[in-house]
């Protein structure tokens, strides 16, 4: 199996997840099975691939929250009311925001995605301090709340399609750094992301054909990740620190890194594109010792 | 119904929940249909309720209401069912603490009681500090899970379900001061509700329960954590407040005293939220009425002698300790108990075989230090004993020939009544309220002035010392008892009843 290491999918995605996205059609037709592996919490992910493709995105937080497979309808206003209907609505503002209020006192805060989907619910305090945020999975479900303490985020709790607790997450006094993970079912811990990420990979996915890593930020991953071949996908410029044993992926040739394998995947003429892939993929056949060429 | 507003129970009781439960037995006897209500929540809380006879049928917890819990819930829950032995590796145990770890890293820490139940498990994050702890019912689910920053300062918490769902979330900040930001409750059918603190969610907790039977009548007898809950109400209910105490302070030399008692500050200064408030002898409606005219007040003793006591044999002094006084009171400074020993010093010196027996739980330890310095200083170690707190007075009574009182000031005084029910005459200081109501001079008692103590020494002397005054009181004890008999109690329960009928009759 190939896989292409991503962060988020969401409806903001940048050229570089769209051709991600795109290149799981373009892996399609040169036979190659693939998946679309996104390391970071993306409740909008299912927006952004069309259905067909979907069976092509895992990721390690639908994972944890058993929310693989899942398809669910887009949680609305309406639907939000089931939850918040003891309170008054006010109208959907320009900034795409509703306030749920009780009387004078703001209860919660609500910000509605294009399309009309919940996304994001804050609850507020007396002095309209965040004590919430409740984040919902554009597949309609409850999937992660964040609690504030202070103005600092404290710990988050990741939920199942079903409502029950799969995940709790504590922060340190940044409100960044993570002090624990802790899944509930199986009962692990973890102390950082990298460390869950890694148990991820080793238990979930083993060793790839091809990795593909678009960001720089699991160049980390592509190198510890056991496979055939590795890609390092640049942008616009040469890497700061090259995986060993990748093979740079340009749009256009650079001067300044020869030996970059040119696709281009943004702007690029599709058939170029799976051409230059074919080329450079290293088949079943072909594999010698199990190291790039 | 009648739901009786009380805290939780603990191991041992005060004369308020003591009351609850007499009123509670009085009630089943005239089937009239009653539960003991508890805010807050302990974790002894229901083992304790049992201990006193309560059950799902007279009981009610708020915290149990609000996340479906049973009374009679039980389940095991032990190491072996938490299941972390088999991925995790035992770096400690003991009788009632077992460390798991992975590698030399601490993973969770759990606590088991005397049953091998687990009482808690904390989660460790990578410096060793408890961010997550979950507590235990006894009954056997997790009941509370607890969060924590890298501080330690406790950011929120979560009361679940014996099934695991959550009901309620308490959301803690830090601004301006670390307290309740607000209480998040997630109904059985999913609707969330956002209550701004704890007097908000009793508010909450009274309503909802409010709307489980028709015609409901709120008697208040705690009325600190509970009076703002019932205040505010948003359902409509019968509500009034119990004056298990004083009004207000230095009633003795001011009737008219407006420093009033912080237990009845709130609701005396709002009378109009409450249809009325309980008063327990004529003397305190009097007092009440002095600084709120316009107050609707309701006398309802807080005395039930129950009729097994009315009918039980009398004991003769023959069958009693000779010199043998017994006082039942709480060790507290309220209760003036060194004023008590003073007298009984005083006694002692007169009669030899003078004993004095001081039975009640200790409030305050401090106290308790310093009267039992007091009795090394008179040599009164041979003489006065502090049994501690026992539920079954009869046979202490039963011994006794006397009873002496003390305080400044009481709301009424179980004790009094229930040692003249024993044949127990009671010689009081003049303390409002209660010696009036219950002690008839000359016949089962006498009253003094207070701090007089040689009159009280005098009249104890008085009683001890002779067969035929001792019998004349103990007599008139015995005779007079059956005016708190259940029967007559219960009619000014009918009173209270017929009020809350016409309120729903809208009359």
């Amino acid at each position: 199996m190939d896989y292409f290491i991503e962060g988020t999918l969401n409806i903001n995605n940048t050229v570089i997840e769209k051709a991600a996205i795109k290149r799981l059609e373009v892996f399609q037709k040169i036979g190659r099975p693939a998946r679309l592996v996104l390391l970071e919490y993306s409740p909008q992910w299912a927006l952004t691939v069309n259905q067909d493709q979907q069976d092509s995105v895992v990721g390690l937080f639908d994972h944890i929250q058993k929310a693989e497979g899942f398809t669910g309808q887009k949680l609305t206003l309406n639907g939000l009311d089931a939850r918040l209907g003891y309170y008054d609505r006010t109208p959907l503002s320009k900034a795409r925001t509703v306030d749920y209020t009780d009387g004078d006192r703001l209860v919660a805060r609500v910000h509605v995605i294009p399309g009309g989907a919940v996304d994001t619910v804050t609850y507020v305090g007396a002095a309209e301090q965040t004590l919430e945020t409740d984040r919902y999975d554009a597949r309609g479900f409850l999937s992660r709340r964040q609690f504030w303490y202070g103005g600092r985020r404290t710990h988050e709790e990741y939920l199942s399609p079903a409502g029950t607790l799969q995940m709790e997450v504590s922060f340190n006094d940044d409100g960044k750094e993570i002090g624990l993970i802790r899944l509930i079912e199986p009962d692990q811990h973890f102390f950082s992301m990298r460390a869950l990420i890694e148990a991820y990979v080793q238990q979930e996915l083993g060793e790839a054909s091809a990795l593909v890593c678009d960001r720089r930020n699991y160049d980390w991953l592509l190198a510890s990740w056991p496979a055939q071949q590795r890609f390092q996908r640049l942008y616009n410029s040469a890497p700061t620190a090259a995986v060993p044993e990748a093979v740079p992926l340009a749009r256009k040739s650079m001067p300044t890194l020869p030996a970059a394998v040119v696709i281009d995947e943004y702007r690029g003429e599709a058939q170029r594109v799976v051409d230059g892939w074919r080329q450079v993929l290293v088949s079943e056949g072909e594999r010698g010792d199990g190291r790039n060429r | 119904m009648f739901y009786f507003i009380g805290n939780v129970f603990r191991s041992e009781i005060t004369g308020i929940e003591s009351a609850q439960l007499k009123r509670m037995h009085l009630f089943n006897e005239f089937n009239e249909p009653a539960k003991i209500v508890s805010t807050g929540r302990t974790d002894d809380q229901t083992a304790s309720a049992r201990k006193f006879g309560l059950n799902e049928e007279n009981y009610i917890n708020e915290f149990d209401f609000l996340c479906e819990v049973p009374f009679a819930y039980a389940k095991r829950v032990t190491l072996d069912s938490l299941g972390f032995a088999a991925r995790h590796r035992i770096s400690y145990h003991d009788d009632h603490i077992t460390r798991y770890a992975d590698g030399q890293q601490l993973f969770a820490q759990v606590a088991v009681d005397d049953r091998g139940q687990v009482e808690k498990v904390r989660y460790y994050d990578d410096h060793n500090r408890c961010r997550i702890e979950e507590e235990y019912d006894p009954r056997g689910f997790l009941a509370v899970r607890a969060y924590r920053d890298a501080g330690l300062k406790l950011t929120s918490q979560v009361y679940l379900t014996p099934q695991g769902k959550e009901r309620l979330r308490f959301l803690y900040t830090q601004q301006p001061t670390l307290r309740l930001a607000s209480v998040q409750v997630t109904r059985r059918d999913g609707r969330a509700i956002a209550l701004q603190g704890i007097y908000d969610l009793h508010r909450y907790f009274f309503d909802e329960l409010n709307k489980t039977t028709p015609h409901n009548v709120f008697i208040v007898d705690r009325t600190r954590r509970n009076e703002w809950g019932i205040e505010n109400m948003k359902t409509r209910a019968f509500r009034l407040f119990h004056m298990h105490s004083v009004h207000a302070v230095n009633l003795v030399a001011d009737p008219a005293s407006r420093d009033l008692n912080f237990n009845y500050r709130q609701p005396l200064n709002n009378l109009d939220q409450w249809n009325g408030a309980i008063v327990l002898t004529d003397q305190q409606m009097a007092d009440v009425k002095l600084n709120f005219p316009a107050a609707k007040l309701i006398k309802v003793p807080a005395v039930v002698i129950p009729p097994e006591r009315l009918s039980a044999p009398r004991v003769p002094l023959a069958a009693r300790i000779p010199g043998k006084i017994i006082v039942v009171a709480r060790i507290d400074r309220l209760k003036r108990l060194k004023e008590l020993v003073q007298i009984v010093k005083l006694i002692h010196d007169r009669q030899s075989n003078v004993t004095l027996d001081i039975w009640g739980l200790t409030r305050d330890k401090q106290y308790r230090e310093e009267l039992l310095a007091l009795i090394a200083q008179l040599h009164l170690e041979e003489v006065v004993k502090l049994p501690g707190f026992t539920r079954d007075l009869s046979a202490a009574y039963d011994h006794a020939q006397l009873s002496i009182l003390t305080s400044r000031m009481e709301g009424t005084i179980l004790a009094l009544a229930e040692a003249q029910s024993h044949g127990v005459p009671v010689v009081s200081y003049d303390f409002k309220y209660g010696p009036r109501e219950f002690i008839i001079p000359g016949q089962n008692g006498e009253i003094v002035p207070i701090d007089d103590r040689r009159a009280a020494a005098a009249q104890a002397l008085r009683m001890l010392g002779s067969k035929q005054v001792w019998e004349h009181y103990s007599t008139g004890c015995y005779a007079e008892s059956p005016r708190y008999s259940a029967d007559q109690v219960f009619t000014y329960w009918q009173t209270v009843k017929d009020k809350a009928a016409a309120f729903y009759q809208g009359k």
